[in-house]
Parts: C-alpha cells; structure tokens; sequence
C-alpha cells in the first residue's frame, strides 16, 4: 500500500468515525461544563485546597498572636513555652504558611492564564512541563516550612517538659531533631512528588526532544 | 463570543475532534475521554480565539496540543457522563466488528507512529500546507519536512513489509 492510498483509506475511515460519533448541540453544551480530569486540572485542584488551608491557619495564627490569646494557650499547653516564645513560633508559622498560601495563589492565577491562551504544540509542552516540574517543587518544599517545625516543637515539648526555655545542649537536641524532620520531610516529599508526576514529566521531556531533533 | 455561538461552531467542526480521537486513542473509551478533554480545553480558550486564523486551525491546535501534552489521569473511577451515549453503542458496535484488513493495516501504521509523529501524520493526511502544519506545532518547516521523512519511511515500512 502507498501514502497515497493511506490517505485515501484515512479519509474513508475518518467519516466514518465522524458520522458514527456526531453529537448535538445539548450533549457538547453538557460536557464543556464538565471538570477536567487533566493532570494540570490535579495540580490546580491541590494548588487552591493549599491556598484555603494554608491561608486559613496563617490567619488563625496571626489572629491568635494579634489578639493576645498566646498566654491562655501556654497556660494550656503545661508553660513549657512562655506567652513570647509562643507568640514567636506562631508568627513564624503564620507568616510561612501565609506565604505558602501567597505563592499557590499566583501559580494558581498563572496556570489559569497559560489554559485560556492557545499555544503552538512545542510551547505548550514546554508550559505544561514548566507547571508540573513547579507543581513538584512546591510539593517538595512548601512542606518543608510546616513539617519540621512540628518534629521541633515535640523534641522542644520532650526535652523541655514543663520547663521553660533555657540555652543549653538541649537546643542541640532540638536543632538534630528539625534537621533529622527536615530530612525526613524533603525525601518523603520528594519521592511522592516523583511517583505522583515523575512519569508525565518523563514523557514530556520525550516529546519536547522529538520536537528539537 | 457567546456560548451558543461557541456550541454552534463546534458542532459544525467536531469532525476535527473525532479525528484527533481516532489517531491518539483505539478503544472507545479512551476516545470518549479525549473528546471531553478536548471541549473542555476547547471552551476554555474560546476566549482567546480572535479570529486571525482559520477556526479549524485553531481547532487543530487546541485538540493537538490536548491530545500531546494534557496528560490525563489514569482513571481509578469512572464519573457519570453526559456524554454521547453514541460512543457506548459504538464501543459494542466495535468490539463486535472485526478490523478489515485495510483498516487493520491503517491501525498499524498509526501505532508506528509516536505521539509528536500522530500529530504531524492527522495534519499531514488532512492535507494542511507545511507553513500551517509548523504553525501549529511550533516547528520549522525544514524540520516538519525532516518528520516528514522519517514517518514516510516508517509508513512505508509498516505498509510494505518485507
């Protein structure tokens, strides 16, 4: 058989399988407002549930420093961290997480934009690997404020007890801690993040070098 | 830039859609997939459409680039759709069907191809110029002719064995 005849066979069986799954006007109106199962709708999906829950504890924890409430919850927590280191470890959180919830907002903002432009195969390819290979950093990294922070505050609650702060070998302790957290956290993080993209990025940098070949 | 006239358009037009469906996907419910994936980007970036190129073009473009680099996630469930009970019927109509031989062989040609090659091979075969086919794929014309080539020589090796 020769190109030519391909074509002729792919036009034959082109109208056939147009005629065979032509739909109405009310069943194209019916899926356009459907979701997107797309990787990039996934990463959007994540990318907002961040904005709301990180952007929500941020202001919880700024209010609860704002407000003063920083001593009945040391009161509450056995005084093993007075009101001031509290209302520290609560501003820091609040500010981390309100830049978490920031940044998703951006991205957010940008992915939106990159869907409603219509661009050529290669850079649109180069878009959506740019967005998961982002979606992967963000993942890997935006865990990293929050997760240590908390293996640090239970070594800090361990060591310390019910005594308060004092500058001794037990800040060593609770440094190994964070650091052993912040370990844990980034290959944890990372190997999600690979296991959850790695194959679509894969597979878009194979298109990508087919295209520049 | 209304819905209905959007609707309108793309009911007019779905032909491009189907055939996009028929070259990336062989099994009706991926088919299905794809088509939903496509109105949905499709709807999307109506807005950006201004008119500078033709509609089938920017069809192509959009339906391609879904077709290549809008990774789909694998299924775990299926959602209720509202789409074309028309595929159902087709998909048992299919599996009933045995390929005829030449359609076996167009099948097999198509699978030779990667997905950058599929996207070439459906402009190519929809006998779209090389400055449309780069324009679309965001490529050179030298090296579109270059693809060309090589799915040529591909085809040709499927198509005449031995």
């Amino acid at each position: 058989m020769e190109l030519e005849e391909l074509k002729i066979l792919w036009k034959e069986e082109a109208e056939k399988e147009v005629s065979a799954h032509k739909v109405n006007v009310d069943e194209i109106r019916g899926v356009i407002t459907r979701k997107s199962q797309s990787t990039i709708a996934a990463v959007k999906k994540t990318m907002k549930m961040k904005v709301v829950v990180t952007g929500l504890t941020s202001i919880i924890c700024l209010a609860t420093v704002f407000f003063g409430l920083t001593d009945s919850l040391s009161e509450s927590l056995g005084k093993f961290m007075n009101a001031t280191q509290m209302a520290i470890m609560y501003s820091i959180l609040g500010v981390s997480l309100g830049t978490i919830s920031v940044f998703n907002f951006f991205n957010h903002i940008r992915i939106t934009d990159f869907e409603r432009s219509v661009l050529p195969t290669k850079e649109t390819i180069q878009h959506v690997a740019k967005i998961i290979k982002g979606a992967m950093s963000l993942g890997t990294y935006s865990d990293l404020i929050v997760s240590p922070f908390i293996f640090a505050f239970v070594g800090y609650a361990y060591f310390y007890r019910e005594e308060v702060f004092q500058f001794d070998i037990r800040v060593l302790y609770v440094l190994l801690v964070y650091a052993g957290g912040l370990a844990f956290s980034y290959f944890t993080n990372k190997y999600a993040m690979q296991k959850r993209f790695g194959n679509d990025l894969d597979r878009l940098k194979g298109y990508l070098k087919e295209l520049e070949l | 830039m209304s819905e209905q006239e959007f609707v309108q358009k793309v009911t007019e037009s779905q032909g491009i859609v189907h055939k996009v469906c028929g070259m990336y996907c062989d099994n009706e419910e991926d088919k299905k997939d794809l088509f939903q994936e496509i109105l949905i980007q499709l709807w999307k970036s109506y807005p950006s459409f201004r008119g500078d190129s033709k509609f089938s073009s920017w069809m192509y473009r959009v339906s391609l680039n879904v077709a290549i680099s809008n990774l789909r996630k694998s299924k775990t469930k299926k959602e209720d759709s509202t789409l074309p009970e028309s595929f159902d019927s087709i998909s048992k109509e299919s599996d009933e069907q045995s390929l005829s031989l030449e359609k076996g062989l167009l099948r097999d040609a198509i699978e030779q191809l990667n997905e950058i090659e599929k996207g070439i091979m459906v402009l190519y075969l929809e006998e779209k110029p090389n400055d449309e086919i780069d324009e679309i794929m965001g490529i050179t014309q030298n090296h579109v002719r270059v693809k060309m080539t090589r799915i040529r020589t591909k085809l040709k090796e499927t198509l005449n064995p031995g």
